[in-house]
């Protein structure tokens, strides 16, 4: 039998585009009054995030990434080691204490994000930018409808056709695997996985570069789990959006990202390609993590 | 004279095992070999002696602690994949390396037939064509069609083997690393894997070939490193040899 195929890639680039659509560098953010001290007294080293000299916490510290077009990023770590706080100084929930972020879509890449005005990061959110949170009703209103979540969103990044939005919507929220007969229904009295869907439905409704997902499994039971995880991958596929996926669950990690940070004490410790940091770990605190989990 | 693909210079891989009191383990030491264009370089030798420590080094599986692995591209640019960024590795892997592990570890709830066309599909391959390819080795493996939709994880060993084998013969990568792709296979599958490989190489794609078996890799191999202790202490020509 002959196999009618192709040879093997000669066309079509190696490497794709290089520029990244994400920058990040030095991303630092304190809580407290801070003090000289506070960066160099803290970490894996000192195996602690509070600062002995002014007792200010060190929630992230020097955290660095780039991430390019449509590549996933995951950032796993133990509660408390500031990976959720590096997510929400991207998303402009918290402002950080210093470092730089740039977005692709932002002035060329030229510009720190953290250094916009309001209005422009305000614009940088609501246009550039998806976040689905751990917990939903953080993410959501539960009050309104899953239709009008969604709605808001698009309004919020100036949609003003009351047909497309509704349009929008509704093939977001059936990609999600939402019915549409549910889609005039308040998410409050939706599951914990179906409450998630509308979240991400939410987050992609803008078309994001990027959107930042904060241990959106972390509440669901394994089986829902599951279909959350392999929604999540199908859009992966099938959407050119870049995510930084936030995780303490190595398996979501193995699951959806390519390259993965490890963080302790408000560090980055290791960073690699994914399965490199699991089979591969270096730093003892990764060592640890993933001889401590089966998989 | 054949271009070189891959050259293999002084690569050494130690571990450190933080969590048993930073025990230390020699992976492999001082390698060198080159990997010409075109060539299927086989990697004999005992458990344990590095065979497959090392080809996880070339795949940025794992890292190396010294050496450099000088990588031709498709676009005739050389690059180190030692000290090439992880994303520019994540590039490579898409377009040009391919990896047949031992064990497949499959992504759940992904049939088999999407599982192996995936490669063909990140490349743009539209989903239907990239179908077809997959089963065209798929029947020449002797996957029993009742199970190209089924779910890989619930695979026998052999089954898993050659769904991970059809994988990476219907991406045909230009460099492919193969880790025992044969164990778990029986004699007569054992002589079709080593006629597609021979397909694929004929049709351009490189290999390294990690084989215990090393009757079939002497029936594949233009040159086969034996490996003991992690180092190299046996270079053969098995092709030279049987035409001298």
């Amino acid at each position: 039998m002959t196999i009618t195929q192709t040879d093997p890639v000669n066309a079509g680039q190696t490497f794709r585009d290089t520029a990244p659509v994400l920058r990040v560098e030095n991303l630092t953010r304190i809580f407290g009054p801070g003090c000289p001290d506070c960066v160099a007294r803290t970490g894996p080293e000192a195996e602690t995030n509070t600062c002995p000299t002014c007792g200010s916490v060190v929630a992230c510290a020097d955290v660095s990434f780039e991430l390019r077009p449509g590549r996933t990023i995951g950032i796993v770590g133990e509660s408390g080691s500031g990976k959720t706080t590096a997510l929400r100084c991207l998303y402009g929930d918290l402002a950080p204490t210093s470092g730089r972020a740039y977005l692709s879509v932002y002035r060329d890449g030229e510009r720190d994000i953290f250094e916009a005005d309001p209005q422009d990061r305000r614009r940088i959110r609501n246009f550039h930018l998806g976040m689905v949170y751990q917990n939903p009703s953080q993410g959501l209103n539960l009050l309104i409808s899953s239709g009008g979540n969604v709605a808001e969103r698009l309004l919020a990044a100036e949609w003003r056709k009351v047909a497309a939005i509704r349009d929008r919507a509704a093939g977001l929220l059936g990609r999600m695997e939402i019915p549409v007969s549910r889609m005039d229904e308040i998410p409050a009295n939706f599951s914990g996985g179906m409450q998630q869907r509308v979240q991400v439905a939410k987050a992609l409704a803008n078309g994001p570069v990027v959107v930042l997902l904060d241990e959106m499994t972390s509440g669901l039971d394994v089986s829902v789990q599951a279909g959350v995880l392999d929604l999540m991958q199908d859009i992966q596929r099938q959407e050119q959006v870049a995510m930084v996926v936030v995780s303490h669950d190595l398996g979501v990690v193995r699951l959806l990202c390519e390259r993965t940070l490890v963080m302790k004490n408000g560090r980055v410790v290791e960073a690699g390609v994914t399965d490199q940091i699991l089979e591969d770990p270096h730093h003892p605190y990764t060592q640890l993590l993933v001889s401590s989990v089966n998989m | 004279m054949k271009k070189t693909l891959l050259e293999v210079r002084d690569l050494s891989k130690h571990f450190t095992l933080h969590i048993l009191h930073d025990k230390h383990v020699v992976g492999f030491d001082d390698v060198s070999f080159d990997v010409p264009e075109g060539a299927f370089i086989g990697i004999a030798g005992a458990s344990g002696s590095g065979k497959s420590s090392l080809l996880k080094c070339l795949y940025r599986t794992y890292l190396v602690d010294g050496g450099s692995l000088n990588f031709t591209t498709a676009g005739g640019a050389t690059v180190d994949l030692v000290t090439i960024s992880d994303d520019d590795v994540l590039d490579l892997r898409d377009s040009e390396l391919g990896y047949v592990s031992q064990f497949l570890r499959p992504t759940p709830r992904v049939p088999a037939i999407d599982l192996a066309a995936r490669p063909l599909t990140r490349r743009g391959v539209p989903a239907a064509e990239a179908r077809e390819q997959v089963e065209e080795y798929f029947r020449r493996l002797k996957l029993p069609e009742d199970l190209w939709d089924g779910y890989p994880i619930l695979f026998s060993g052999g089954e898993q083997q050659r769904v991970n084998l059809a994988r990476a013969l219907a991406s045909l990568p230009r460099l492919m690393l193969l880790d025992e792709p044969t164990s778990a296979l029986d004699a007569s599958l054992q002589r079709e894997v080593v006629s597609l490989l021979a397909e694929a190489r004929d049709r351009g794609t490189t290999m390294v070939g990690v084989m215990h078996d090393t009757a079939l890799l002497h029936q594949l191999a233009d040159e086969v490193l034996t490996m003991q202790h992690g180092r190299i202490i046996d270079r053969a020509r098995p092709a030279l040899a049987t035409t001298a």
